[in-house]
């Protein structure tokens, strides 16, 4: 029996289709994402899995001539209706990037900067930085330096920085597109440690081409091809029995 | 050499055929040579010039009397050689012609570079762009013909030459300065960044104003320098608009004397060659050149200093 928790999902697509003008980014992708699991996207480059991720927290609307059909349903509302705020369901749905990308400003600003923008409290802002370095497990690296520059950070920790500085807005989602892409090994195996973490608190979404760390981190793995979900499920399942043939290929390395 | 017998021959010695080192080359680089001096000497040519005269100017006139003399009359008795009045006014319009220019420029830059892509973009720039392309003498009749007579029903007693019509056209005419630099430098502010800004849940006002603009600020103050620079060399728009009367008072509705108006009043005139009034339009002229380097440098120290560093 599944656990209560896993009942309703948080996050889910229905027979989502992104299309950018004539070109098909994904089409027909329905997969749910469920609390205090790490679901991994994989598949080969230009398959869509990062134009998938994007939709999900409606970042692909500064791409111009981008078409959204089907519906993606966040807590049960549909994210793509007109009366939903981006701006607002962003700050529910976090997202981490490929390349770490912190603001030219200190540590401190980094983090602050979206607590600051949604009117959170000034004098609660101190602690939440404190927490938020806490939990992406770089606090005791930065807490002496704080009011420096985070481009003089290591890339790994400037990775950890934009992880701090996502769940600083306490999200209930977090989305990583390939967040380890730019890492050296030591610094993508305390990522993957922290997102072992952190999975506790958020619904995690991952995009990696890196099929061991999809097999490491995650709880759910989806697999996509040419735009379509080829298949999903749990990731023991999917890496020693998958279903489909493609998926096999992909993962024995016949293709990709 | 033993085992190497087989080894193919390639041509790999200068020939005349080929003559890829010497001549051809050589000849390519001595005109890029010639090009670049051109500008260097030209350069060195005019302040050679400029000090030669200033010294002979300051053999008669003190440098004391000279920059903080407050009467400014080398062409009628008594003559008085105080530059103050003429930065003064050069510095009226200049910086009045700013705070026109410089939120105007800045607003526009962040609407283009934020706000519209694509087509209308390019239409809107350009457009900005062709307001760089009127020739400043138009302004300057702008000033007198619309722009003083529009005030002066509001302002009744604005002269008919003062330094608000002129510092208006001047901001004006600066606004395609400001504006197209600073969207350089705006757009030049990586993407990531502001993918970073919107993944928080920021508005687009919030990531103009505190992701893209303080990334750009160096390119910024640039373009307020560059704009400022060309305001208090403008010429042609400030003797039409402003009129000619030097005078040490920050009162905009009176006439009065930008550095560079001077030198045309004198130059157009029949001042003879190596009078102390003929001298002096070069002694403007280095302070006017020293004016705008200062600010140069100012500008250099401030983007140094102030910088956000991109990725």
């Amino acid at each position: 029996m599944l656990p209560v928790t896993n009942v309703f999902p948080k996050l889910l697509t229905d027979k989502l289709t992104v299309k950018y003008g004539e070109k098909v980014g994904v089409e027909n992708i329905s997969i749910k994402f469920f609390d205090s699991k790490v679901t991994a996207l994989i598949g080969p480059s230009g398959c869509g899995k990062s134009t998938y991720l994007r939709s999900l927290n409606r970042m692909n609307d500064f791409i111009p001539n981008v078409k959204i059909t089907g519906k993606v349903l966040f807590s049960g509302q549909d994210i793509y209706d007109s009366s939903i705020d981006p701006a607002l369901l962003r700050r529910h749905i976090g997202m981490v990037f490929q390349k770490p990308n912190p603001f030219p400003k200190t540590i401190f600003e980094n983090i602050a900067w979206g607590p600051k923008r949604a009117k959170f409290a000034k004098t609660e802002i101190p602690q939440l930085i404190e927490d938020s370095l806490r939990q992406a497990a770089l606090w005791d690296e930065v807490k002496d330096r704080l009011h420096t520059s985070a481009l003089g950070l290591s890339g790994g920790q400037q990775q950890r920085l934009c992880i701090a500085r996502a769940i600083a807005m306490r999200p209930s989602v977090l989305l990583m597109d390939e967040p380890c892409s730019a890492l050296d090994p030591i610094a993508t195996s305390r990522i993957e440690d922290l997102i072992q973490t952190l999975k506790e608190k958020y619904t995690i979404v991952i995009v990696t081409h890196n099929m061991q760390q999809a097999a490491r981190v995650s709880d759910i793995t989806a697999f996509f091809l040419n735009g379509k979900l080829v298949e999903s499920g749990e990731t023991k399942q999917i890496f020693t029995l998958p279903k489909e043939i493609e998926t096999e290929n992909y993962l024995t390395g016949k293709f990709g | 050499m033993k085992g190497l017998e087989n080894t193919q021959s390639f041509a790999l010695k200068r020939s005349l055929s080929s003559p890829s080192n010497s001549l051809s080359e050589n000849i390519f680089k001595g005109l890029l040579y010639v090009a670049t001096s051109v500008s260097v000497v030209t350069t060195i040519g005019i302040v050679v010039v400029l000090l030669s005269e200033a010294i002979q100017f300051f053999k008669e006139i003190s440098f004391v009397e000279f920059f903080t003399g407050t009467q400014w009359t080398p062409l009628i008795e008594p003559k008085h050689f105080g530059i103050l009045p003429l930065v003064c006014g050069t510095l009226l319009v200049g910086v009045g012609a700013s705070l026109i220019a410089v939120p105007v420029g800045v607003a526009s830059a962040l609407f283009l570079s934020e706000y519209v892509r694509g087509s209308l973009r390019t239409i809107l720039k350009s457009t900005l762009e062709v307001l760089a392309g009127i020739p400043t003498v138009v302004y300057g009749y702008l000033a007198i013909t619309f722009v003083t007579p529009q005030l002066q029903q509001f302002i009744p007693n604005l002269e008919v030459f003062n330094a608000l019509s002129a510092a208006i056209v001047v901001g004006i005419m600066i606004i395609p300065t400001i504006s197209s630099v600073s969207q350089d430098a705006f757009e030049a502010v990586p993407r990531e960044l502001r993918d970073a800004a919107y993944g928080l849940g920021g508005r687009k006002h919030q990531v103009a104003m505190t992701v893209v603009f303080p990334a750009a600020l160096s390119g910024f103050v640039a373009s307020v320098i560059l704009g400022f620079s060309r305001a208090i060399g403008e010429t042609m728009a400030v003797t039409l608009a402003a009129g000619s009367t030097p005078k040490l008072s920050f009162n905009p509705l009176q006439s009065i004397q930008t550095m560079t108006s001077y030198i045309v009043q004198v130059s157009l005139g029949d001042t003879p060659a190596g009078t102390i009034e003929y001298r002096s339009i070069f002694v403007v002229g280095l302070t006017l050149f020293s004016m705008t380097l200062i600010s140069n440098l100012i500008a250099q120290w401030f983007s140094r200093r102030f910088q956000e560093r991109y990725l």
